[in-house]
């Protein structure tokens, strides 16, 4: 697997980080840790606690899948801003090399107990 | 003075009561007056405010008769304190009417002098499991949920515990997902990748 980026050690993705990842892409730059959290719920319906959304995001971090930006101080939120999430280059390789991969696995036929 | 209640004037308590901002729009207001029967003759009205499963009772002492406006005001700085309902009480042979009160969240900041009444302790265990330069934004997140999601729907006493219940399920995460790591990477180095 090749993300593209010279000294970037190989790096896979999970699947809490795949769908942590894809929820980040969904929101187009939108995304901080409570939005994140609602769009895993509302698609895959899962629902997970905000310290496993900022492990995993610590995580994508730091292997240069995502970054992050600081918003503007909001009311409700004591006067202190939201931390947005954004997908970067090497962490739409990854997705990408996910997706191709589940494709090959599909391509050959259900898995063994899979619906088909 | 109004008739006395038959839920004892004993344990009646009265509240400071502080001027502050707009909560409501006026014909909420006007509606709260007509629902808890305020009348011009009133010299005080005396309230069990709700919180969840808890009541309290508090007085709205009007003492040149009653103003809309200044009951407004009032009314306003008493509900502000996360309470879900209001209930007139001094009228013992009025039927139980208990009055919804919604309070947006950043208003309620407001009456606490711009700062989210979130628990302490909370806040410690999130401090606790969280990196530094992170603590202030994920605190952020915590008083969101909080402010906009837990205090309108549970109320203040009952949002403060879920919080800490978050909070530590949230801490757990983190070292769930720190102790898998270090076996990953323990596992990496066992293989020799």
């Amino acid at each position: 697997m090749d993300y593209g980026a010279p000294g970037v050690a190989r790096e896979g993705l999970g699947e809490l980080e795949r769908r942590v990842l894809m929820a980040i892409v969904h929101l187009r730059g939108q995304g901080y840790a409570i939005s994140i959290a609602d769009e895993i719920k509302q698609r895959f319906g899962k629902s997970l606690s905000l310290g496993a959304i900022y492990s995993t995001v610590d995580r994508l971090e730091k292997k240069r899948f995502v970054s992050s930006r600081l918003g503007e101080p909001t009311p409700e939120r004591g006067g202190k801003p939201k931390r947005f999430y954004q997908i970067e280059a090497l962490g739409q390789s990854a997705l990408a090399e996910a997706r191709e991969a589940d494709r090959r696995l599909w391509a050959k036929g259900p898995p063994m107990g899979a619906p088909a | 003075m109004g008739k006395r209640s038959a839920n004892g004037g004993a344990r009646m308590k009265r509240v400071s009561i502080e001027p502050t901002t707009p909560l409501t729009t006026d014909q909420q207001t006007d509606e709260w007056a007509r629902k808890l029967h305020v009348t011009d003759g009133d010299k005080y009205i005396r309230l069990w405010m709700r919180d969840g499963v808890e009541r309290r009772q508090a007085v709205i002492v009007i003492k040149d008769g009653i103003n809309l406006a200044e009951f407004s005001r009032k009314m306003r700085a008493v509900v502000s304190d996360g309470h879900t309902s209001i209930e007139r009480i001094d009228e013992a042979d009025r039927p139980f009417d208990p009055v919804p009160v919604v309070a947006q969240p950043n208003e309620r900041e407001a009456t606490r002098g711009g700062g989210a009444l979130t628990p302490s302790i909370g806040e410690f265990i999130v401090c606790l499991f969280t990196p530094l330069e992170r603590q202030g934004d994920r605190l952020a997140d915590f008083a969101e949920l909080f402010n906009s999601l837990w205090v309108p729907r549970f109320g203040a006493r009952v949002a403060k515990l879920i919080y800490i219940v978050q909070a530590l399920r949230s801490a757990a995460a983190v070292i769930r997902f720190a102790a898998v790591a270090a076996f990953a990477d323990w596992i990496g180095r066992a293989l020799g990748h």
